[in-house]
């Protein structure tokens, strides 16, 4: 194999592929957010080896320079992440904004206990030092 | 409707929710003319301040939740109503910190969810006259939200920006669940409508802001504009689960 885009791509995406597993056994990555980038370096391993493929298609699609079909696809999945992952820090934003809110309520409630069985006058407690 | 101080029902338990950031000046003030009224109790939602408004708030009698962090408007008044849900009130009245709204109308807007009459009330600048003057920007941005949520909802709103407002026992459950962020007033009045509820305006007095600024800049307003109505063509388009009213 000439050492060409193709082989560099291929190189690449198969070093990827391989770090992205390593991330996941050793649980640094979790398994639901692993699964966009194992079938990016899947995609693009058999689309850099299978050269007929990528040429076949790019000529389908009237792409000259057979290669930058292969920088399109790989911008494409990069926005399809970000967007995955836009969605994931709106859930992790809801999730943070009940938290605490719970622990706000959770705090007034321990604050009025203390006062019930202390009589309000030890502890000085300010709930939001307790952080 | 005849504003003299009203029968408070016995039975029925009516809190106000103060969402403050900052407000350490104002916020005594408000406190205190709110607390005039027997039976009514007041929760101040200090959203992150970093003055003194948590122990000033104690210290005029209110009972204060202090978020670990800002939360924005709407983080806050949400946490009052999932206060209110917990705690099981009736009624739950929204009041801004800064003064501007009048306590002398506080039975105006809690009367008509008291009696049953309406879902929400909004205490609104505009359904007559009551002297209130807005600079021109903010006045042409009150005027097309109007327009627009009067056009979904099918009924006049006039003041959609309202922050003076009281819910019924239902929305109080349901917002404790669901209340947008951000600029949340103008998108509550067509997400409650939307799910049926009933919406209702009562004129109010407002004053100028006694201490402080307006969180809306100029800068933001363009923001606020687009956000809002964003939200609230999302909210058309939105299947809202209806099961979670029962």
């Amino acid at each position: 194999m000439k050492t060409d885009i193709f082989f560099f791509s291929a190189m690449f995406s198969l070093g990827f592929l391989v770090v992205v597993l390593e991330f996941v056994r050793s649980r640094r990555l979790k398994e639901q957010y692993s699964l966009l980038w194992l079938f990016v370096s899947i995609f693009m391993i058999v689309l850099t080896l299978w050269t007929d493929l990528l040429e076949g298609v790019a000529e389908r699609l009237g792409i000259f320079y057979a290669p930058s079909l292969l920088f399109i696809v790989g911008i494409l999945f990069c926005f399809a992440l970000i967007l995955h992952y836009s969605v994931i820090i709106s859930g992790l934003h809801t999730q943070n904004v009940k938290l605490a809110q719970e622990i706000g309520i959770l705090n007034k409630k321990i604050d009025d206990l203390n006062e019930m069985v202390n009589g309000g006058n030890t502890l000085e407690n300010n709930a939001s030092d307790s952080f | 409707m005849d504003c003299q101080y009203p029968k408070k029902p016995k039975h029925k338990q009516v809190l106000v929710i103060i969402p403050a950031y900052n407000e350490e000046h104002s916020l005594p003030g408000v406190i205190a003319s709110i607390l005039e009224y027997p039976g009514i109790d007041v929760l101040v939602v200090n959203d992150g301040s970093k003055d003194r408004t948590s122990s000033v708030a104690r210290k005029a009698g209110a009972s204060v939740i202090d978020l670990p962090f800002n939360l924005g408007i709407g983080g806050a008044v949400q946490t009052g109503y999932l206060y209110a849900s917990k705690y099981d009130y009736d009624v739950a009245v929204q009041v801004d910190a800064d003064g501007q709204h009048n306590p002398g109308d506080l039975f105006k807007v809690i009367g008509p969810v008291l009696e049953g009459e309406a879902d929400m009330v909004v205490g609104s600048r505009f359904v007559e006259f009551t002297g209130y003057k807005a600079p021109m920007a903010r006045k042409i941005g009150i005027i097309i939200f109007s327009k627009v949520v009067s056009l979904i909802n099918r009924q006049v709103v006039k003041d959609t920006t309202s922050g003076y407002r009281a819910v019924s026992k239902r929305v109080i459950r349901y917002f404790a669940d669901n209340y947008p962020t951000d600029y949340p007033e103008v998108e509550a009045l067509v997400l409650l409508k939307k799910l049926g509820f009933t919406i209702r305006e009562v004129p109010v007095t407002m004053s100028q802001r006694e201490h402080g600024k307006s969180s809306i800049t100029a800068l933001r307003s363009v923001y606020y504009m687009i956000k809002v109505l964003l939200a609230v063509f999302m909210n058309l388009i939105r299947v809202h689960n209806k099961e979670a009213l029962k």
